[in-house]
């Protein structure tokens, strides 16, 4: 049998504005470019889970076409929100085809009837288990309308994903997945309704393996770690940290203001090749993070940002600040307050999202009773457009606030301060790599 | 004949330096590879080399000018004149 996957074309901004800023910003800050023009991982994992005698293509449509005449046997589309749009349009034209088509991925899970109306099999939840359930059906002609995962898939007996079938020169970052589940509880996170709370991984033996596969194709790849929080078991972490040193790979991954805690496991992680860590700050104002997080986990932390900051860029390590504008609190002044922040820290870069209510999410269910989601099409749902009604904005200053946010921290000077203060960091921990070279 | 071994000095020890912290094996570096879409270098890798070679060489290094580098090969001829030019360290 010839299977299909599909990773359908998503929008980067999905806006002009933005895409301008970075467009004629790109000589300071090359970071967010780089992120963009990773692989996806999640279809690489159904694809291990294949039996051999099926032979399986990875279609990226961010990277090349889909051929719609093409004669597979079964077409299987995984999709974010944003994707969700183009993902149905795919679907209808292989169907159209006499294509068997079926779904899956965060936006199939957590709206399935939708999905449903697009495709013959909708995968809600981790597939590990309901793939080959399907597979088996499939052969006999007899398949359900909806494959629902009983439990959480075990990452421990997961073969090594199919890095194999992504076509080589198309990446340069690749994405791997150690861990999945958060114990945080944020009211805008969806991909706790997919993987839960409670936290699992693979195996560090794993996990050096896939490097392997992965350094077999890409010698000199850059590999980013997908968990939405790396270090959430310290034992763990160190023990994979001590295993990266010896890869000689550079990596980033995303993690929570505690690592700051933790300067030894820095300096090993600096050492192991870090480079950056994306961390959820998610706002400054601790009247937003305590409507954010029901633990009140973040606002607690909100005092400790700065320190923090400085304590895992002296490292070497550079942050990446992820926040999210819009959220109830929020005012113009407030996000000027937030740009302002930013740079006075000299973070290394920020990631700022305007509040999104995915579906699934507690924030869609609270936005939609209050009538405050506007309705827009699932392909807007990128993070730097506008789909609610703000509480204290109106939905043109939202918009515009987000602007001007990047225009401030990508302005040239600020870069070259920020890049100023990183050069003075890495002198100071020269001697370390210094050392590393006469060694090499 | 001694400039031309002082020439090839630096520029083994740029390359070594890159590719130690850059991760990257130093056979996929020369002169003609460009450092951001071949080595995967971004600007805070960037930075750690610049910072390296400047403390080593004792030389000032601005960054904005090296914004405007492409190449491995463009990078080490930058150094070269700043090392020549005498552009010290403040």
């Amino acid at each position: 049998m010839k299977i299909n996957l599909i990773s359908p074309r998503g929008s980067t901004t999905g806006d002009e504005v933005v895409e301008r800023i970075f467009s004629e910003t790109k000589d300071f800050q090359g970071y967010i470019e780089s992120l963009t023009k990773a692989s996806s991982s999640g279809l690489l994992v159904i694809a291990s889970l294949t039996p051999a005698e099926h032979v399986v293509r990875i279609i990226d449509e961010n990277c090349e076409d889909v051929d719609f005449n093409d004669d597979c046997d079964l077409v299987g589309i995984s999709a974010m929100t944003q994707q969700a749009t183009r993902a149905y349009e795919i679907a209808d034209e292989f169907r159209r085809r006499g294509r068997t088509v079926v779904m899956g991925g965060i936006h199939a899970t957590v709206m399935p009837e939708e999905a449903k109306n697009h495709c013959d099999s909708v995968f809600i939840g981790e597939a590990e288990e309901t793939w080959p359930v399907f597979l088996d059906d499939f052969r006999k002609g007899v398949i359900s309308d909806y494959y629902r995962s009983g439990k959480p898939a075990d990452l421990t007996i997961l073969p090594v994903p199919r890095y194999d079938l992504l076509k080589k020169d198309n990446y340069r970052v690749i994405w791997l997945q150690t861990s999945r589940g958060c114990p945080h509880d944020c009211e805008f996170c969806a991909a706790s309704r997919i993987y839960g709370h409670a936290y699992r991984h693979k195996t560090v033996e794993q996990v050096v393996r896939e490097i392997n596969v992965i350094q077999n194709i890409w010698p000199d790849a850059r590999i980013n770690f997908a968990d939405d929080n790396l270090f959430v078991n310290r034992k763990y972490s160190r023990e994979l940290v001590g295993r990266l040193r010896d890869l000689n790979i550079r990596w980033f991954a995303q993690t929570d203001i505690a690592i700051a805690n933790d300067v030894e496991l820095l300096r090993q992680m600096k050492s192991a090749g870090c480079t950056t860590l994306l961390i959820g700050f998610e706002s400054i104002s601790e009247r937003n993070l305590q409507m954010i997080n029901s633990n009140g986990w973040k606002m607690k932390k909100a005092s400790t940002y700065a320190d923090a900051i400085r304590t895992i860029q002296s490292c070497g390590i550079g942050v990446v600040g992820a926040f999210i504008i819009g959220l109830d609190g929020d005012t113009e002044e407030g996000l000027d307050e937030l740009a302002e922040f930013i740079i006075t820290n000299n973070m290394f870069m920020a990631q700022i999202s305007i509040l999104t209510p995915f579906p699934g999410t507690r924030l869609y269910d609270r936005l939609r009773g209050e009538h405050r989601i506007l309705g827009r099409p699932w392909s807007d749902y990128t993070g730097m457009q506008v789909n609610i009604q703000p509480r204290l904005m109106s939905v043109e200053e939202l918009q515009k606030g987000f602007y001007k946010i990047y225009q401030r921290i990508y302005d040239k000077d600020v870069r070259v301060k920020t890049l100023k203060h990183f050069k003075s960091i890495f002198k100071a921990l020269s001697c370390t790599v210094e050392n590393e070279i006469k060694n090499s | 004949m001694k400039q031309l071994k002082n020439d090839a000095l630096l520029r083994e020890h740029i390359i070594r330096t890159i590719a130690a912290i850059a991760r990257i094996n130093e056979k996929n570096i020369d002169d003609s590879v460009l450092i951001k879409e071949e080595l995967g270098i971004d600007s805070i890798m960037s930075l750690e080399i610049v910072a390296q070679i400047e403390k080593h060489y004792g030389i000032a290094i601005d960054e904005e000018e090296t914004l405007q580098i492409k190449t491995v090969g463009e990078f080490i001829d930058y150094v070269q004149s700043k090392i020549i030019n005498g552009c010290q360290e403040a």
